[in-house]
Parts: structure tokens; C-alpha cells; sequence
């Protein structure tokens, strides 16, 4: 364990980029991590180049209302008359962003808590932790529920709130990390050495235990994109956008004769969510001793 | 009635908030004109069939049992059952009597008598006297119920029983729209002698049986209610109307509207009360079995300005605004062509009260277009308007939550943005809607659906300076005036003529915009009969007595056995099975988790 | 010794996590912006301000936030969770009225996802890069990143509606009420599709760490080693088994924690009248005390539920005790 990781943080001594690389390379090999970025890739870029693409107007109701998939509207129209394959396609924008912030912040909060906790220990770990064990215990999906009930639908206010109901997965990961690696022979030497602790988390401590927390990040985005679409399908997503989960909301009540309004973006969703997993699964398994045996025999 | 304060977004709220319109129409219409009331003799229930348990698909669960203390929809077609009111509405909005038979209305309409069906009991067989009928109204009185305003009991004088079987009804000024708001809502006759005790603080006192085992005179007694799940009725056989013809109700409680449709559909229900998509009627009606009638109701769907808003204070604005709402387009899109178009300051379906000569702006975007370059909002390179200064034109629209608000809003928010108006739409849970909307005025535009009956007076309580609803913040002193002084006119004719006036100014301040006029959806299967929408002058609303099932045993002269598939499912058996089936999981997981603590232990060793 | 001194430490611990998640559910539910009072009375309480002192008064709303906080923790002491304004019932008669239906759809699929979950996660793992444990993976992902209304909602639409094989809704079939035996079996009919629509949700899980286990326990040294000494594979197996068992067992007792909170949305989806529905439906009314209630009884059960792991896992794995003693 401790040479893997050693090799691990020495190639980080060359260079994030390369260790990346390192990474994406080895993800690409496992099966699972290709599909997965297959996946985002695709919806990712659909997204991304959705303003350029040969699609009507999304907000745009001119169009027959409940037209089942056509030539002319691939995925067919809602009760409103809207296309659904333009929508699901910014949707996935919409949701991505959803995601990838939300993950973003949990990430954030949960990175520089456990950081803290693991590496000092003592009194602050001891409070950080049942910080954390609140948090974990409190049911988010019920808490941002409860709270986009009262203060209104807004996306971002469903963005933040998301984040700051799911950190304590990450905080708890990057402190078992954190205890680890600040044992490492290199961290005492920079200690011995005089840097400060600030630059030992910075440099060392958190680029080398960061990665099972990264993993955890991408599934989080996932996850957000699902209480996204559950805040949506009990009514509260943003009417504003039309995020997956608000298609899904929206084609509901007409789901015994107009499927597809809640198929399509039901599908992209779930590809979108298993292609994370796929991704983040991938990264937390490049970690497991498998990598030991094959360095020893 | 909560449509005329608030409107939750619910299909079954929507289609209370029609009939309640429908009805009030009606009474609006009968009562404004006689001043002393004719009235039918009650037919009493004669069946063709008997036999038959109903099962009506229903959105949501009772808040309480206690029908008259607070707003509560779900309630109300269960109420209606278990309970009688004095006199009710059919689905003409016609008064017809219940349990008051006849009445007389004094000449200034300020002192109302009524006399009382002698033969009545309530469920556990105590005698119905004119003392319940005095104890319920004057506890609307005590502990504010839900009529308090409506019943104007500041005015109340008295509630008087020279006997046992007369009412006399004391207001200090002339309330020509008092049998109209006591045969709508909120006025079911409470058993003064359960609630009526020193030991309970009010009506809604906790330690009160009948309010989670209600007891009343109407059709049907109350046999149990599982939260969440059901509520069963079944026949009253001492009804003071005759026994009626079923012998069972049963309210399944399936708030999702799909799910509702699809047991609907699957033969899990008989009547659906729980508003569908419209876009689903035409395939609900062709099912087999089932059929689909439809009435238009006084429920409108309408946008409040807030004028407090420097942007909005200005009528132009608002103008440009109504002329950029294509209102066509909402009824065929958001309401699938069943609706109509609103008109006028008022829902015609209260026709002496409707102006007709009131023209609502018509959608012409042009003319908004001009409106706006006239205001000086220029358009920009994105399409959306901005003023000199560089602001963009953006206004917040907050409704709250349900699939028709939300459909409205999103094609309003189209058309505004076709004119360059950029709308921000705000959705809130229902109680969230209403504070801030509401209470704390805090929005630009808002909409609201709601019905404005059962009379004209209703505008005061909407509209009116200072009102609650008024959320525009809407004060015109000659408006306020014409308002006040019709509430208290005897004359019929006088009345009509000021709310006529009345509605030509409020056209011309359009502080409000109405939208759209609803339509109600009565869903049900073909077997059954003796609905109130197919007895005019008979059977009130929501009121299920007559109910017959074709499938019955027919009932002949000379036999008068009459099957009963009587086993009523009491509470405990539902409890017990489930909790049986529960504990054979939980014995199951115990073994389970013994085998894996016994090879962990192995392992140890 | 050392694992009573362990035992303790982690009550107390478990102990002041209640109380702070008691505290922060409080002022979380207490801060929403709107009069509570206003949900009670509705519009009366605005058109009577006496009305509403009244009303204020008798549910103690008019007392500072620490008084309520205070009398709140005390009475939970003492078994009561508080009022619903709505019901008008004592709030944790509510929760246990609807218990029985939660549990048998969480305990029920959560046993199954377990059982089926370590079944494929055992024949996966041994068929490790075979087409048949590809399958079995992608499936079991596919499954994972469902969300649980979305598939409760097409297995709904395909078994209920276009197969009719299931009922579509509800608990019971109020139209013919059955007694005795055939109520059980009725509500086990009309339970097939939540349940199978949980046991789907949640089988992944339990999946992926048995198989994720056995995939690592059959590389670590002592399987070499055994294989090593001769042992033949299925015995080696066997004892992977025993190592693998553990995790999906604690996450078993973790996942029963939220049993509550787990089933809501499918509880919404099949009009079930359990919890969850309860919970949605006191966000959606603002009744505060049945919300805080069900929080409280949900943050009870994980802490409970996260306690008796931790103190599983110390009584079989010596190494944690002592670690967490030096």
C-alpha cells in the first residue's frame, strides 16, 4: 500500500497534469470507466453545443401539442407544444449544471472539513466529526424538501441547498484519507523541515488523499441530479428551466397516452447518472489493492 | 369556498371552486328576486334498484371532521354525505331545502325564518331540534368558523327558537345574500348535544369523539377512516329523506391525479373526484363504461397587477400587458379547449350580476408592441425590452403549485416574451403563495383562479378596498362605495345596476385581468345513477343520497328483502393485517440475520 | 474493558447527536418564513387577530425560542413528540399509526435486495469479467441510478396499467373489503409493485460491496496463501464469504436507520398511507410538529441504527477497539 502510494504522489511530484492523465488513462482500460465517459462525453457535448444545433426553440409553443416522436419532432412535443428533444438536450445543461454544482459545493465543504478533522485531530476532529454525524443523520433529500417548500423553487437556491445537505459523504471520506497520508514519511520530513502546516495540506496532504474524495464527488453529481428530479417530481423544480427532472414533472399526468414527454428525459437522466457512477466507480476502484498485486507480482 | 379566499391548486379544488361558482350563480340569481321563498316539498327517496357499494376516487384526506370550523376541500364532499345543512344548493345553484323545509325572508331581507322536518335523527338516535341548528350558528359566531365573515356575524343579532322545530334568524341590517352563503359552505348542522358540553373548550376541542367519529342526520354514517387511505360510509337507514338505495360509500383517498385516473380507469373507483389533465377527457370518455359530462362553472382564472409596483402603477403598462395575453391560446392549450375565454369583471355564469357590456382588452400585440415603444422600453438585440437607463423589463409572475397554474403561467410567460417582456415564474406551495402574495404583497404579477359567487357581494371580499384577497392593493372610493352600498340594498334591481356600474369602473382601472372561465368534469361509470347534476331541484351538491346502482336487486312491490354487502372493514382489521404481514417480514429478517451472526461467530473461532 | 469503555463513549456521543439534531430541526422548522398560526386557523386567524392570540396561545407559539426548544427536548423525554395542528393528534400516535405500512415496505424490500443483492453479488464475483457478471454489473448500475419514483412510475404504468396484472394503487381494495386471511393477502397483492420497485432501487448496493469484496478478499495474501497450501477454490470461497458477509450487513442495519425515509417518494407514487407520505404531506400543510416529529423519529433510528453497527463491528474486529483506545 505504502509504495503504490508512494509511486502515486512521486509521479504527483512530476505533475498534477501527468498523474491525471495517469488517471483518465487508467480509467479508459477499465471497461466500465470508458462507457461511463462515453456517456458524458456525448450528453456533455449535446449540451454544451446545444445553441448551435439544428433544434427549435425550447420555450417555443407554436408546435402541435402532444405529437408522439415524428420526423419533425424526434422526441415528439408536450402538452404545451414545446419539442421535447430540444428540451431534453438543454435540459441536460440545465441538470448537468444542477450536478456539477452542487457536487461542487458539497465537495467543497466536505474537502476542507475533513481535511481539518483528519489532520489535526484532537478537539477539532472530535467536533468536526459530530458535526458531520448531524448532518449525516438529519435525511437531506427531506431537509432540502422541507426548505425549497418554504422559501420557493429557485434553481440555484436548489443548487446551494442540495450541496449543503450532501457534504458529509466527502468530509468523511477525505478525513479517513487524511489520517492516512499524514503518516507518510515525506509529510514528517516537510514537518521536521519547518514548513508550514498550511503548505504541507496544500502541497502534500491534500493532493495525496484527494482522490477517493474526487471519486465520491463525481457520484455526488449524480446524486444531485437525482434530488433534482425528486424535488421536481414532487412539484417544487424550477418552472423556469427545464431541467430533467421538470420535463419528467411536467409529462406526468399524461404518461398513459404521451410516454414520451417522461421517457426521454427519463432515459437521459438515467444514462447521465450511470455514466457518473460508471466514472466514479471506475476512480475509487483504481485504489483498491488490485493495483497492489499487480506492482508486486 | 376556500376559492374565494385562497385556491389551492388540486384538481378536486378546482372542481369544488366550479360547482361552488355554478351554485352561487344560481343563488345569486333566485335570491336576489323573491323575497319571500317558494319552496318544493323534499321528495322523499324511492329506489328502482337497491344494493351497490360506491366508490368514489377522492384527492385528499379531511383535515378534521368538524366541517364548519376551518376551510377544508376534502372534507366537503364527505361532510356532505354525513351531514345536512338548513337549506343547500343544487347544480343550478337553486335553493333547495334540506333540513329547514320551508322559510320566509322579511321584507328589508334582515330577519329569516325557517321551520324544520319534524322526523329527523342523528346517527346514534337522538332527536334533531331546532337547539342544534342555534348552537351551530352561533358557534360560526364564538369560534369564528369558516362563514364568520361571509354570514356577516358581526351583524348577527339573534338565533332564536320559538320551538323545537322553528329558527328565527336576526341580522341589525338588510342581507339579501344570506340564503345564498348559508346553503354553500361551511354551515352543516352540528349535534349540539355531543359538542355542546362546559368540559370542551370550543368545537375543535381534542378531547371531542365527534370529531374523528363524526355524527350527523345526513344519508350516510360514518363507519371508520384510515388516514391516507380511505374513508367508509354507509347508509343511514332512519334518513328523514327514506334509506337510499346504496348501501355503502367509500372514499379512496389518491392524491396523485394520475395514479387517481389510472384506478379510475382500472375499475378501482366508480366516481373520480380528482381533476384529470384535460388533455386525457376525450380517451376517459371513450372507455367503455364511462362517461364524462361537463358544465361550465364561475371559476375563473385571473392575474392580479400589483399596483404598488412603480412599473405597473401605470395603466398603460398594464394594457400592454392584457394585450399581449393571447387568451385563446390558454383555453386550447393549458385547458385543452374545455373552458372558455373570460368575460367581463365578473363570470357571466351569475348572469343578473354580469355586465355584459364590459369589454375586456383583446389580444392584439401590436398594440402592446406600441404600449411599450411608448413607455420608452426599447427592444434590445436579445428581443427583451429594456428602459432608457439600461434595465431590462422583467417582472416576477408568482402562482402556486399545480399543473394548470403552472401550464397558464408558462404560456403567458411565451406571449410576454414576444413582446419583449422578460417573466420570471415564481411557483410556491400553496400556504407559501399566500403569505407572500397575500399577506405580505410581495410580487409583481400573481394569478389565482376562484370562484366569485354565490353573490356579487363576493367582490368586496376580492376586490374591495382594504380586503384581505386584494392583493392589487386596489382602492378606488367610488368602486369601495358601490360595493358597500349594494351589500345592504334590498332591491334587486338596485343591486344589479350598482355592481353593473361597479364592474365598468374596475374595466377601466383593470387592477385585475381576468383569464380564463372553467369547466367542470363529472367522471363516472354508466352503472350507476341518481347523481346530483342529473336531479336539478332535487339532490344538492356533492350530495350522493340518491345514488342507485343498476346492478342491483331490483326492487318489486311485493319483496322487500334487500341484499346488503355489509362487511364493513373496521379499523382494526386493516391495522391488524398489516401489521401481521409486517411481523412475518420482521421474523424473517431475525432468522436471517441469526444464520449470518452464527457463521460471523464461526468464522471467529 | 476496553469495549465497555468503547460502548459508552459512543452512547454519550449518540446521545448529544440527538439533542443537536433536535435543536438544529427546531430552529430549521421554527425560522420558515409565515405564521404557523395561519396554517392552523386558515383565514380566520387573519380575520380575527383575537382569534389569533387565542390560538397562539394555546400552542404555545407565543413563547421565546429557547423556552420552546427547552419544553420541546422534555417532553420528547417523556415520549411526546408533539400536537398536530391538523389531525389534532398527539404526533407520535400519527407516526405509529402508519409504521406498520412503512416497515413492511422497507424491511420487506430491504431483506430482498440483501438476500438477491449477495446472491449476485457472490455468482458475479466468482464469474469476475465474464459476460454473464458484465451484465449482472451494468443491470445493477442501470438500477442504482434510477430514481425511485421514475421506475416505481413505469413499473406502475407497464404492470398496473397496460398488463393489469397488479392493482395500480392503494393499500386495499376498498370496493370488495376482505377480513381475515384474504386482507393479508390483499395487502400483500397490492404490495408487489413497491416492493419490487425498492427491492430494485436498493439491491445495487448491497450488490456492489459484496462482490466488490469478494473480488478484493479473493486477491488478498491469505488467499494466496491458501491456494498456496492447496486448498481448493470453493473452500477458499467459503472463506472469502465469511470476510464479505460483514459489509453488506452493516449496511443492512445503516439502510433500516432510513427505512422511514426511504420509501416516501414510492409511498407518494402508490398512495400508500405510511411515513413518508406523512412527512410529504405535513411539508406541504407547514405542520411543523408532525414534520419535526418524523425528523427526530428518522434521526433516531439511523443514530440507534449506526450505534449497533459501530458496536457490532468493534465486539468482531479487535482491531478497532484498540485502535480507537491508544
Amino acid at each position: 500500500m505504502a509504495k503504490t502510494k508512494v509511486i502515486t504522489i512521486m509521479s504527483k511530484k512530476i505533475g498534477i497534469f501527468s498523474n491525471i492523465l495517469n488517471i483518465i488513462q487508467n480509467i479508459i482500460n477499465d471497461k466500465y470507466g470508458f462507457t461511463g465517459l462515453v456517456i458524458l462525453a456525448v450528453i456533455s457535448g449535446l449540451g454544451i453545443l446545444a445553441p448551435y444545433l439544428p433544434i427549435p426553440d425550447y420555450n417555443s409553443i407554436e408546435f402541435p401539442r402532444l405529437m408522439p416522436p415524428s420526423e419533425q419532432h424526434i422526441f415528439g412535443t408536450d402538452y404545451l407544444g414545446r419539442d421535447i428533444i430540444s428540451r431534453t438536450i438543454w435540459g441536460a445543461r440545465i441538470s448537468l449544471s444542477v450536478g456539477i454544482v452542487a457536487a461542487g459545493i458539497a465537495s467543497i465543504i466536505g474537502i476542507i472539513l475533513g481535511t481539518i478533522a483528519g489532520y489535526y485531530g484532537g478537539l477539532l476532529d472530535n467536533i468536526i466529526s459530530r458535526f458531520t454525524d448531524i448532518f449525516l443523520v438529519i435525511p437531506g433529500f427531506f431537509l432540502a424538501l422541507t426548505i425549497v417548500a418554504i422559501y420557493g423553487s429557485n434553481l440555484y437556491l436548489i443548487m446551494i441547498i442540495i450541496g449543503l445537505t450532501t457534504w458529509p459523504a466527502t468530509a468523511r471520506i477525505m478525513r479517513a484519507q487524511v489520517m492516512q497520508v499524514k503518516e507518510f514519511l515525506y509529510v514528517e520530513a516537510a514537518k521536521a523541515l519547518g514548513t508550514s502546516n498550511l503548505r504541507i495540506l496544500i502541497k502534500y496532504v491534500i493532493p495525496g488523499a484527494i482522490q477517493p474524495a474526487i471519486a465520491n464527488t463525481i457520484l455526488q453529481i449524480g446524486n444531485a441530479i437525482i434530488i433534482e428530479a425528486g424535488l421536481s417530481y414532487l412539484g417544487l423544480g424550477d418552472p423556469n428551466f427545464p431541467s430533467w427532472g421538470r420535463i419528467i414533472y411536467e409529462g406526468q399526468p399524461y404518461i398513459a397516452s404521451a410516454w414520451w414527454i417522461t421517457l426521454f428525459p427519463g432515459i437521459f437522466l438515467v444514462l447521465t447518472v450511470l455514466g457518473l457512477s460508471f466514472i466514479g466507480d471506475s476512480l475509487n476502484r483504481m485504489l483498491t489493492p488490485k493495483i497492489k498485486v499487480s506492482t508486486k507480482i | 369556498m376556500i376559492k374565494l379566499i385562497k385556491i389551492p391548486s388540486n384538481y378536486l379544488s378546482k372542481l369544488v371552486t366550479i360547482i361552488m361558482i355554478i351554485l352561487f350563480i344560481s343563488i345569486i340569481f333566485t335570491v336576489s328576486h323573491v323575497n319571500a321563498q317558494s319552496q318544493e316539498a323534499i321528495s322523499t327517496i324511492s329506489c328502482q334498484y337497491k344494493g351497490g357499494s360506491l366508490v368514489v376516487i377522492h384527492w385528499g384526506d379531511p383535515k378534521s371532521f368538524n366541517p364548519d370550523s376551518q376551510v377544508d376541500d376534502a372534507l366537503f364532499i364527505i361532510a356532505s354525505q354525513i351531514f345536512n345543512k338548513l337549506i343547500n344548493l343544487d347544480v343550478n345553484y337553486n335553493i333547495i331545502p334540506e333540513l329547514a323545509t320551508s322559510w320566509e325572508v322579511s321584507a328589508n331581507a334582515s330577519i329569516f325564518t325557517f321551520h324544520l322536518a319534524h322526523n329527523v335523527t342523528w346517527h346514534d338516535g337522538y332527536p334533531f331540534t331546532s337547539k342544534d341548528v342555534r348552537y351551530t350558528l352561533e358557534s360560526i359566531k364564538n369560534y369564528k368558523g369558516v362563514m364568520y365573515g361571509f354570514l356577516k356575524m358581526d351583524s348577527l343579532v339573534s338565533v332564536q327558537t320559538p320551538d323545537n322545530y322553528t329558527i328565527v334568524v336576526k341580522y341589525s341590517q338588510p342581507f339579501p345574500a344570506f340564503l345564498g352563503f348559508l346553503a354553500w359552505y361551511g354551515t352543516f348542522i352540528l349535534p349540539e348535544h355531543i359538542f355542546n358540553k362546559t368540559q370542551y373548550k370550543d368545537w375543535m376541542d381534542p378531547s371531542i369523539p365527534a370529531l374523528t367519529k363524526p355524527i350527523g342526520t345526513g344519508p350516510f354514517k360514518f363507519v371508520e377512516y384510515v388516514k391516507g387511505s380511505h374513508v367508509v360510509l354507509e347508509a343511514n337507514n332512519d334518513y328523514f329523506k327514506g334509506k337510499p338505495c346504496i348501501n355503502r360509500v367509500t372514499f379512496q383517498i389518491i392524491p396523485d391525479p394520475t395514479a387517481a385516473l389510472q384506478a379510475f380507469l382500472a375499475g378501482q373507483g366508480d366516481l373520480l373526484n380528482n381533476r384529470p389533465p384535460t388533455t386525457e377527457i376525450p380517451k376517459i370518455n371513450s372507455t367503455p363504461g364511462v362517461i364524462v359530462q361537463m358544465r361550465p362553472v364561475p371559476s375563473r382564472w385571473y392575474i392580479a397587477y400589483n399596483l404598488l409596483n412603480p412599473l405597473l402603477s401605470n395603466l398603460k403598462m398594464r394594457l400592454a400587458i392584457a394585450y399581449a395575453i393571447n387568451r385563446t391560446e390558454l383555453v386550447q392549450k393549458a385547458e385543452s379547449g374545455y373552458g372558455f375565454v373570460a368575460r367581463g369583471m365578473y363570470p357571466p355564469a351569475i348572469q343578473w350580476a354580469f355586465n355584459p357590456n364590459v369589454i375586456l382588452p383583446e389580444y392584439n400585440p401590436a398594440k402592446a408592441d406600441a404600449l411599450l415603444d411608448e413607455l420608452g422600453y426599447k427592444k434590445g438585440s436579445d428581443g427583451y425590452r429594456y428602459a432608457p437607463d439600461g434595465t431590462k423589463l422583467t417582472l416576477r409572475f408568482t402562482i402556486f403549485q399545480g399543473a394548470e397554474a403552472e401550464a397558464i403561467a408558462t404560456i403567458i410567460k411565451e406571449q410576454l416574451r414576444k413582446v419583449g417582456i422578460d417573466v420570471k415564474v415564481e411557483v410556491l406551495e400553496i400556504a407559501a403563495w399566500e403569505n407572500k402574495v397575500v399577506k405580505q404583497r410581495d410580487f409583481d404579477l400573481a394569478m389565482l383562479d376562484g370562484f366569485q359567487g354565490p353573490d356579487p357581494d363576493n367582490m368586496r371580499s376580492r376586490f374591495g378596498p382594504g380586503a384581505y384577497l386584494n392583493m392589487a392593493n386596489y382602492s378606488n372610493p367610488v368602486f369601495g362605495d358601490l360595493l358597500n352600498k349594494a351589500a345592504s340594498e334590498p332591491d334587486p334591481q338596485k343591486r344589479k345596476e350598482l355592481y353593473w356600474k361597479a364592474q365598468e369602473i374596475m374595466a377601466n382601472d383593470l387592477p385585475y385581468l381576468p383569464l380564463v372561465d372553467l369547466v367542470a368534469f363529472f367522471i363516472y361509470r354508466t352503472e350507476w345513477h341518481g347523481f346530483y347534476w342529473q336531479l336539478p331541484g332535487i339532490a344538492g351538491l356533492n350530495v350522493l343520497e340518491r345514488v342507485w346502482w343498476e346492478k342491483g336487486t331490483p326492487v318489486t312491490t311485493t319483496t322487500i328483502s334487500i341484499p346488503t354487502q355489509s362487511t364493513s372493514v373496521t379499523p382494526s382489521q386493516v391495522q391488524q393485517g398489516i401489521s401481521t404481514t409486517m411481523i412475518i417480514a420482521v421474523v424473517g429478517v431475525i432468522i436471517i440475520v441469526a444464520i449470518i451472526l452464527l457463521i460471523i461467530r464461526r468464522r471467529g473461532s | 474493558m476496553g469495549l465497555e469503555k468503547y460502548i459508552a463513549e459512543r452512547i454519550i456521543q449518540a446521545f448529544f447527536v440527538i439533542i443537536a439534531v433536535i435543536i438544529i430541526n427546531f430552529i430549521i422548522v421554527s425560522a420558515a418564513p409565515g405564521d404557523p398560526i395561519q396554517f392552523i386557523a386558515g383565514d380566520i386567524a387573519i380575520n380575527s387577530p383575537e382569534f389569533a392570540t387565542y390560538l397562539r396561545h394555546k400552542w404555545g407559539l407565543d413563547r421565546p425560542l429557547y423556552e420552546r426548544i427547552f419544553t420541546y427536548i422534555f417532553n420528547i423525554f417523556q415520549g411526546d413528540l408533539g400536537y398536530s395542528y391538523r389531525y389534532l393528534q398527539p404526533v407520535s400516535q400519527l407516526i405509529l399509526e402508519r409504521l406498520p405500512v412503512t416497515l413492511l415496505l422497507m424491511i420487506t424490500s430491504n431483506v430482498l435486495a440483501f438476500i438477491i443483492g449477495i446472491l449476485l453479488g457472490l455468482y458475479s464475483a466468482r464469474k469476475n469479467g465474464s459476460f454473464v457478471d458484465t451484465s449482472i454489473t451494468s443491470l445493477n448500475f442501470l438500477f442504482w441510478s434510477t430514481p425511485s419514483f421514475l421506475l416505481g412510475i413505469i413499473l406502475m404504468m407497464i404492470f398496473g396499467v397496460n398488463l393489469k396484472i397488479f392493482p395500480v394503487a392503494g393499500l386495499i381494495d376498498v370496493r370488495n373489503p376482505k377480513e381475515g386471511f384474504w386482507l393479508y393477502l390483499d395487502i400483500v397483492y397490492h404490495s408487489v409493485l413497491p416492493i419490487i420497485t425498492l427491492t430494485l432501487i436498493t439491491m445495487p448496493l448491497y450488490f456492489k460491496v459484496v462482490r466488490d469484496t469478494v473480488i478484493q478478499q479473493s486477491v488478498e495474501e491469505y488467499a494466496y496463501m491458501y491456494r498456496a497450501i492447496g486448498f481448493n477454490e470453493s473452500k477458499i470461497y467459503k472463506k472469502v464469504f465469511r470476510n464479505a458477509i460483514l459489509p453488506p450487513v452493516t449496511l443492512f442495519a445503516i439502510h433500516i436507520g432510513f427505512a422511514v425515509a426511504g420509501a416516501a417518494l414510492i409511498e407518494n407514487v402508490f398512495g400508500w398511507p405510511g411515513v413518508g407520505r406523512l412527512l410529504l404531506d405535513a411539508i406541504s400543510a407547514r405542520d411543523y410538529p408532525i414534520i419535526m416529529g418524523i425528523y427526530l423519529f428518522i434521526s433516531i433510528t439511523v443514530v440507534l441504527a449506526n450505534l449497533i453497527v459501530d458496536i457490532l463491528y468493534a465486539y468482531l474486529d479487535p482491531r478497532i477497539r484498540l485502535q480507537k483506545i491508544s
